[in-house]
């Protein structure tokens, strides 16, 4: 692999870019955390997904729907900086309590069988790179995790996200 | 820069066979090699776009690459491809209605059923060898169910073009599809024949 090959690369991108005209809009405002949840139960159940991690998908779909940080995390009833932290790259999903994160999910109306999808991409990811020091004992988490977001969901009569 | 193995034949049939541990080579490489590169692309989220990269050719086994080209050069137009969808998409989903988040996709999310799984990652390995506007034509016709009139409005071009390019587009990706599926046969048959006695 040259350099020149790298190069030629880099400037397609660039030329790409030039292309397009960098739209951006205002983050959409809400009354209340009361209108941010009813807005988000509109959307449909979120099924089909792309091959990603679960907190890459929560950060892409959130700054997809134009909501801040600050109006999320008062919504679901978390900390900021936890929320950042919960759709940071490197984090693992089962080390976060269920009770604290099936809200989010919910709200966001992320199916039951995309979470298990994302979930396992995570632990791919946490695998290769090495995160992971036993894994026996992270395999037996996540599927425990997962059965009880699932119990969660049920608490919450979620019947959409799990059928 | 990459390391000499990458390109060998036994490295590619490793990836082609979906061997674990050449699958964290990958990766190792990737943080090397492929992270820089998006970042002086100028990338926002490099680290993140290599994990997507990385786990799409984990569950399609590399099975677009073409042994005759250079694997680094196709490594890097894959993660240079997926990085520019992300952006487009984020760029759409803010300027659009609710209905375009930026994750209504094609893979099947059911883990139990391996089939609809294997299928759904050779759907998306098969996307990704489409031009971004050809990729943008089916995102609105499959995904969000829009008729040719008004995918014609939103891209701004005639109904009869789109509908053609449409039709012409589902045919290269059906084509597309039964030639990663035979190389998957292939590597297969290869990989059996070579661990029998």
């Amino acid at each position: 692999m040259s350099e020149e090959h790298v190069n030629k690369l880099l400037e397609e991108i660039r030329r790409e870019r030039e292309e397009e005209t960098n739209v951006r809009s205002e983050p959409r405002r809400f009354e209340n955390s009361k209108d941010l949840i009813a807005f988000l139960r509109k959307l449909p159940v979120i099924r089909s997904i792309e091959i990603t991690t679960l907190p890459s998908f929560l950060r892409r779909l959130r700054t997809g729907l134009n909501i801040t940080v600050e109006d999320a995390s008062s919504a679901f009833g978390v900390d900021a900086r936890e929320l950042v932290n919960l759709e940071s790259t490197g984090f693992l999903p089962w080390t976060v309590s269920p009770r604290t994160i099936a809200p989010i999910l919910s709200a966001y109306r992320i199916h039951i069988e995309a979470i298990t999808f994302l979930t396992r991409n995570s632990f791919e990811i946490a695998r290769v790179s090495k995160r992971i020091s036993d894994l026996d004992e992270a395999t037996q988490l996540l599927s425990t995790w997962l059965a009880d977001v699932r119990v969660e969901f049920e608490k919450g009569n979620e019947v959409d996200l799990l059928d | 820069m990459f390391g000499a193995f990458i390109n060998s034949d036994e490295f590619i049939a490793n990836l082609q066979a979906g061997v674990t541990a050449a699958f964290e080579l990958l990766w190792i490489e990737g943080v090397r090699n492929v992270i820089p590169f998006l970042r002086s692309a100028g990338f926002d989220d490099p680290e993140d776009i290599w994990q997507d990269c990385w786990l799409r050719l984990f569950k399609t086994n590399c099975r677009g690459y073409d042994p005759s080209k250079s694997f680094p050069k196709w490594l890097l137009t894959v993660a240079k491809n997926r990085g520019r969808d992300r952006e487009r998409k984020e760029k759409r989903s803010r300027t659009g209605p609710v209905e375009d988040i930026p994750e209504l996709l094609f893979a099947v999310t059911d883990e139990n059923n391996s089939g609809d799984h294997k299928r759904a990652a050779l759907l998306d390995e098969a996307l990704g060898t489409l031009d971004p506007d050809d990729r943008e034509i089916l995102r609105l016709g499959c995904e969000l169910g829009l008729k040719s009139p008004e995918i014609a409005r939103r891209l701004g071009s005639s109904c009869v073009a789109i509908r053609k390019r449409k039709s012409r587009l589902l045919r290269k990706l059906k084509r597309q599809i039964l030639r990663l599926e035979d190389n998957e046969r292939r590597t297969r048959q290869q990989t059996t024949r070579r661990d029998s006695p």
